[in-house]
């Protein structure tokens, strides 16, 4: 690049080019975090609450940790067994933490699609708006995971269009299903949020 | 029968649809690139597609070198020079282009330049081998195409240099990006579009893989040429057509320049007129030529031009005509933006007969001149008529 830069064309004001640091997106990048605070938590209650997603849980590896998040700067979610088996959400903070898989957002708009249910997770795999560090099928695993949060936390209008298919009448009851939303959310808004958040900060 | 020996070529990934802008930064960094230079057009940014590219940035970690926003409607050395010039000083390592023809002509001559340190670009065009492959170039097509951004072939003051090396590494479609600026403008990228999947879908040489991106890009341009051209600015509609001319663009790249694209260059480059402008006078006389000389085209051109209900309804033997028929009809919709006679363009005959002599002598050309006076003449009967 010398022979360039030597002969830097005179003619050239290159101070009319300035060079450009692009911004934040602070307000979208708030709603991810909040959500993926939100889906953390339902997470580690829906594992004590709904077998589904305790079978997914107990086929993967011993003191198996998982994050999803945003590339490249985050926000993202940490969770994982513990020394117990049992499914904990470990917050937003990567550090000094042992990851098997990791799973980011390519960037911010895509995240938002996928938190604002315009598109499917299952969709937004699809389309290759995932990085996916570690083994694909467990990555799999923890999309149904997530799928089987949202129909647990959101109306079925709005998580109709948030998973891949709704489940049938035949397989989650509605009784079973407002059951477990009840203990799903008194869960995830427990003290122990309190906690965890204060471990974060 | 099967064709299983053939050659083709493609590097660009292409990203389309929503949020495809905001995958830039994720593609710099997979090809080892964080601070891109972007080379655009002045219309461009006067309709502030650069804030666009902006704010797709955010959050992302990258900074842009700069923008680089001299392009006009011509691509030449000095600019590409300039462009080099602040790529070297900002200390960057990839290339972005914002637009079509000579913005991605200039960046890629920039991209040249750098790559291999030098300040002689044409050496490369007198038969100097490219020994290195090129920093990361990403391509986001915009407003008007001319065919050739996503192909091998760049244009710089008039002279014309192929490699492989020239392939964009990414595409980016993006409808925030491809809208059109007017009718005229959509119109002419159309027929560019069409003409070079025409070329690649009725190259002798053909093959599978080339048939694939040709058939798409014939189908995109079909299913939309007539609602791009109505309502340039509708955002699914430009997208669809910069996706047909994309991968027509691709296929073009892979065939034998055909009798119109290679005529219609050559006259491009002695009058300054738009290439679409001869491929719309030019296309009905020469695809009557070419099936009397090369025989009726596949019938698969009617599959991807009218689709799989009007194949279905046509007659086995009519297939190949009525695929001609649908594609002139297509032509047609462009009469109000494109002249349709070689006399409304009041062209001296020497200029015509100097663009045949040039074209006959092209190496890579298949046709004689005496092809395209041919064509030229029969066009002006039609136009009498």
């Amino acid at each position: 690049m010398k022979s360039i830069s030597k002969s830097a064309n005179k003619t050239l004001n290159i101070s009319r080019y300035p060079e450009i640091r692009p911004g934040t997106k602070l307000i979208k990048k708030g709603y991810v975090f909040v959500m993926l605070l939100i889906v953390g938590r339902a997470i580690e209650a829906a594992a004590k609450v709904d077998e589904s997603v305790k079978k997914i849980f107990a086929d993967l590896p011993d003191r198996f940790t998982f994050y999803l998040g945003v590339a490249p700067g985050g926000p993202y979610m940490v969770v994982g067994k513990d020394r117990d088996g049992n499914v904990r959400y470990h917050g937003w903070n990567l550090h000094g933490k042992k990851i098997d898989l990791g799973m980011k957002i390519k960037n911010i708009e895509s995240a938002i699609k996928v938190f604002t249910f315009q598109e499917s997770t299952a969709q937004a795999f699809a389309y290759d708006r995932f990085i996916v560090e570690g083994n694909l099928p467990q990555a799999l695993a923890v999309v149904r995971v997530i799928d089987i949060v949202e129909v647990h936390l959101l109306p079925k209008v709005i998580a109709g269009l948030a998973v891949k298919r709704y489940p049938k009448w035949s397989e989650l009851s509605p009784v079973k299903k407002h059951l477990n939303r009840v203990r799903i959310y008194l869960k995830s808004f427990s003290p122990g949020l309190i906690k965890v958040i204060y471990r974060n900060l | 029968m099967q064709k299983l020996h053939y050659e083709f070529y493609s590097q660009p990934k292409i990203t389309s649809g929503a949020c495809a802008l905001e995958s830039i930064p994720t593609e710099l960094a997979s090809n080892d690139a964080h601070k891109p230079l972007v080379i655009t057009g002045r219309e461009h940014t006067r309709r502030r597609l650069d804030k666009s590219l902006i704010r797709a940035f955010a959050d992302s970690g990258c900074r842009l070198g700069g923008i680089f926003d001299e392009i006009r409607d011509y691509a030449g050395i000095g600019l590409a020079r300039q462009a080099a010039v602040l790529f070297a000083e900002r200390g960057c390592d990839a290339i972005v282009a914002v637009g079509g023809g000579p913005v991605a002509d200039v960046a890629r001559a920039a991209n040249l330049l750098v790559s291999h340190d030098t300040q002689d670009l044409f050496r490369f065009f007198n038969g100097t081998p490219q020994e290195k492959r090129l920093k990361p170039f990403i391509l986001i097509p915009a407003c008007c195409t001319n065919g050739n951004e996503s192909g091998k072939t760049i244009t710089v003051d008039n002279r014309r240099l192929t490699s492989d090396f020239l392939y964009p590494d990414v595409i980016i479609l993006d409808k925030r990006m491809t809208a059109a600026c007017t009718r005229r403008c959509a119109a002419q990228s159309a027929i560019i579009a069409m003409d070079n999947a025409v070329t690649a879908f009725l190259d002798t040489e053909h093959s599978p893989m080339k048939d694939a991106f040709a058939h798409a890009g014939i189908g995109f341009a079909a299913a939309s040429l007539k609602k791009a051209i109505k309502r340039p600015k509708n955002k699914k509609h430009s997208l669809a057509m910069a996706n047909a001319g994309v991968m027509a663009g691709i296929a073009a790249a892979n065939a034998t320049p055909g009798l119109v694209r290679g005529l219609a260059e050559e006259l491009e480059k002695i009058t300054g007129i738009s290439r679409a402008v001869f491929i719309r006078i030019f296309t009905p006389a020469a695809l009557p030529w070419m099936t009397r000389k090369t025989g009726p085209p596949r019938e698969d051109l009617l599959l991807a031009a009218g689709g799989m209900s009007v194949y279905a309804n046509t007659p086995e033997q009519q297939r190949p005509q009525k695929g001609v028929e649908i594609l002139l009809s297509l032509l047609d919709e462009t009469r109000e933006q494109i002249p349709e006679t070689l006399a409304s363009l009041k062209l001296p005959a020497y200029q015509l007969e100097k663009a045949c002599v040039h074209a006959g002598s092209r190496k890579d050309f298949p046709f004689s001149a005496q092809d395209c006076l041919e064509i030229i003449e029969q066009t002006q009967k039609g136009d009498r008529r």
